[in-house]
């Protein structure tokens, strides 16, 4: 009975993510809706879960069931309220529901695609199985993040768990502590457990999953789907983030998140579409709930707006990537209100340390050169990014890409820079915290590569002579 | 040249074939070239389905077991052996890594020696740390001492029982049920 509640419970999460990127807009597709749908959902249940806590209701079973069934009634109102105003989109709900020829769908595709697809499938199925078989063991997620959500759902609350308690953890308000990390994962593992999970995998699991969906799709509005495909198996073969990717911390989640927001604030700068704006603006502000660090991703969206903003003299989206500051605004209200403080390792005035600076340099460096972590990712981009020299400089080709990357890149290190490290070593943060931050450049990378000028020109000259089904 | 239709396809086929012959070249350049994308395929995709089929069906304890060692046989014993209400003394990281006397080293690899992590295991278990110890409130209402080595008897509020290396005490009394014994892994 529990699992059934705890496994309707989650398909009810899937679908309120799906109503509400088809609120967004009905011409996302099936991969985008299918990718990024319970991402969204659990990002909306979370919130209303660390809604119930702050005044007080908790975050029971119960509690939580009900707030589901609420969202979801909530999302099918607004998809509803949406789909009668859009008449024409009614008309294409009725025309694919009579579709009698089904083979414009199934053209376009050829037989190394279907190798690709093969080839993720499988490395997907035995990642996914291997998720779900282990319990949490990994010692962030023990130490911090599923241990947080399991004592959360036991007591009740988040809020005024025991293990918030300084009298009881000693060394909880100390610089560092997981008492100020942002609560959407441990709250996601808290909803589970509540309903009677008896781990929390299936979490990072089904995001993951998706992840891969709604890469490919959003990567081939860029490009043709062999490219796209070639694309997220090179991002997906990326070493050590697939292997992260079956732990329940928090980094593979947030690379998901964050990177998918970037890449739709890069689809949105070149084809100015609204909604891949406010698709990855709501995809933004989830990776602020998820880390903080997400400041980063915030600062080179807005440059990006900014850029076009400039250009058009249309300042209003402007608004939109300020938005997802939204949640840490939230929490951070929440904390102090709370007591789940803990003094700030910032430092906040300028200052220049040579020996610093040179080992987040050669930390940084270190990362994005060796081909080990994550496999040739960055050294192809490289190579990319020479190849394509001349197209950057005659047609701008891809260079908001760019623009983004080294944005969120620099800024990232250069707060590295800014951080007072009294809790743990500089040395072994860049090879454990920063190796894993740059899990978000890895999906950049490959969307990089597979939508340049010659990638693009030459994917659909291939595409055209090897296509199956015309 | 005009081509049939016949023909056409076939040279569609001969080119998708030539491509995915292409792309596997590809593949096993990568895998020939890059020790980590070696390891993501054969270790870490193939070993985990050949680690995983024949299992399929064992107990989380088994599984985390699979991961954690001795480490989590020592967590799922104490869990074991003592009341949900236990307020338990836990050992430092230092007590698991150095071996007991006469041996070249610990069964333990100290990976589930922060409050956290025990804690998961332990819930709703309250622990007391022993960077905690005399400074938390907590430390007055410990009910049991977990030892390992051999260390931590000092905290017992009566003579330690001879033999004793590695198990869970009462700190005031030995309890009938007690556990003496050496080893915390299931046979």
């Amino acid at each position: 009975m529990e699992s059934l509640l705890l496994y309707l419970s989650l398909f009810l999460i899937f679908l309120t993510g799906w109503l509400l990127i088809q609120s967004i807009s009905s011409r996302f597709s099936w991969s985008e809706s299918l990718g990024f749908a319970f991402p969204v959902g659990l990002g909306l249940i979370t919130l209303l879960m660390f809604v119930a806590d702050w005044t007080g209701l908790g975050i029971s079973g119960p509690v939580n069931a009900v707030l589901t069934l609420l969202l979801f009634l909530a999302a099918l109102w607004l998809w509803a309220f949406r789909l009668k105003r859009h008449l024409a989109l009614r008309a294409q709900a009725a025309a694919l529901l009579h579709r009698r020829n089904w083979k414009p769908l199934l053209s376009g595709y050829n037989l190394a695609w279907l190798l690709l697809l093969l080839v993720i499938a499988y490395v997907e199925y035995s990642n996914f199985l291997k998720t779900v078989y282990f319990p949490t063991y990994d010692r962030d997620s023990m130490a911090g993040f599923d241990t947080m959500g399991f004592i959360a759902a036991r007591e009740g609350t988040y809020r005024h768990m025991s293990i918030f308690d300084g009298n009881y953890a000693l060394h909880i308000h100390n610089p560092g502590s997981y008492i100020t990390y942002m609560p959407m994962l441990q709250l996601a593992y808290a909803y589970v457990y509540s309903l009677g999970a008896a781990t929390s995998k299936l979490i990072p699991a089904l995001v993951y999953l998706g992840f891969l969906f709604g890469f490919y799709g959003s990567t081939k509005r860029a490009t043709c789907r062999t490219a796209a495909m070639l694309a997220t198996l090179g991002m997906m073969m990326s070493p050590e983030m697939l292997s992260f990717s079956s732990l329940s911390n928090t980094n593979v989640v947030h690379a998901c998140m964050a990177s998918a927001a970037l890449i739709y604030y890069c689809l949105w700068f070149r084809q100015h579409r609204r909604r891949y704006l406010l698709l990855g603006s709501v995809l933004l502000a989830l990776s602020c709930w998820i880390r903080i660090e997400s400041l980063v991703f915030v600062g080179a969206a807005f440059l990006l707006v900014l850029l076009r903003a400039l250009k058009t003299r249309h300042f209003r989206p402007l608004v939109l990537p300020l938005t997802a500051l939204l949640p840490i605004l939230l929490f951070t209200v929440y904390a102090h209100t709370g007591g789940l403080t803990a003094p700030s390792v910032i430092i906040a005035h300028p200052f220049w340390d040579g020996l610093k600076a040179e080992s987040v340099l050669n930390g940084a460096l270190f990362l994005l050169a060796k081909p080990y972590y994550y496999g040739w990712t960055f050294p192809l981009m490289f190579i990319a990014f020479l190849l394509n020299v001349r197209h950057l400089f005659l047609h701008g080709d891809n260079a908001h890409v760019l623009l983004a990357f080294f944005t969120a890149l620099v800024l990232y290190f250069w707060g590295l820079y800014h951080i007072n490290y009294v809790w743990d070593s500089l040395d072994h943060v860049l090879n454990y915290s920063a190796k894993r931050f740059l899990f978000c450049f890895v999906p950049v990378t490959w969307f990089y590569m597979a939508t340049l000028r010659p990638v693009r020109q030459a994917g659909r000259w291939i595409e055209e002579k090897l296509t199956l089904l015309r | 040249m005009h081509l049939s239709v016949k023909d056409k396809w076939w040279r569609i086929v001969l080119l998708n074939v030539m491509a995915v012959a292409v792309l596997l070249v590809i593949f096993r350049f990568a895998l020939e070239f890059n020790t980590a994308y070696n390891w993501a395929w054969n270790s870490y995709i193939k070993h985990n389905l050949n680690e995983i089929r024949p299992l399929r069906h064992a107990p989380l304890d088994q599984r985390l077991g699979m991961k954690l060692g001795e480490d989590y046989h020592y967590l799922a014993y104490i869990r074991d052996h003592t009341p949900e209400d236990a307020v338990i003394y836990y050992p430092s990281l230092s007590d698991f890594k150095d071996p007991m006397e006469g041996e070249n080293e610990s069964p333990f690899t100290g990976k589930l020696t922060d409050k956290l992590s025990a804690l998961r295991v332990l819930y709703p278990r309250r622990l007391v740390m022993s960077n905690e110890w005399g400074a938390s409130p907590w430390t007055e209402k410990v009910t049991h001492v977990a030892i390992v080595n051999g260390k931590n008897l000092d905290k017992l509020r009566y003579a330690p029982p001879q033999g004793l290396f590695i198990g869970i005490l009462p700190i005031d009394s030995v309890a009938p049920s007690a556990p003496t014994t050496t080893s915390v892994t299931a046979p």
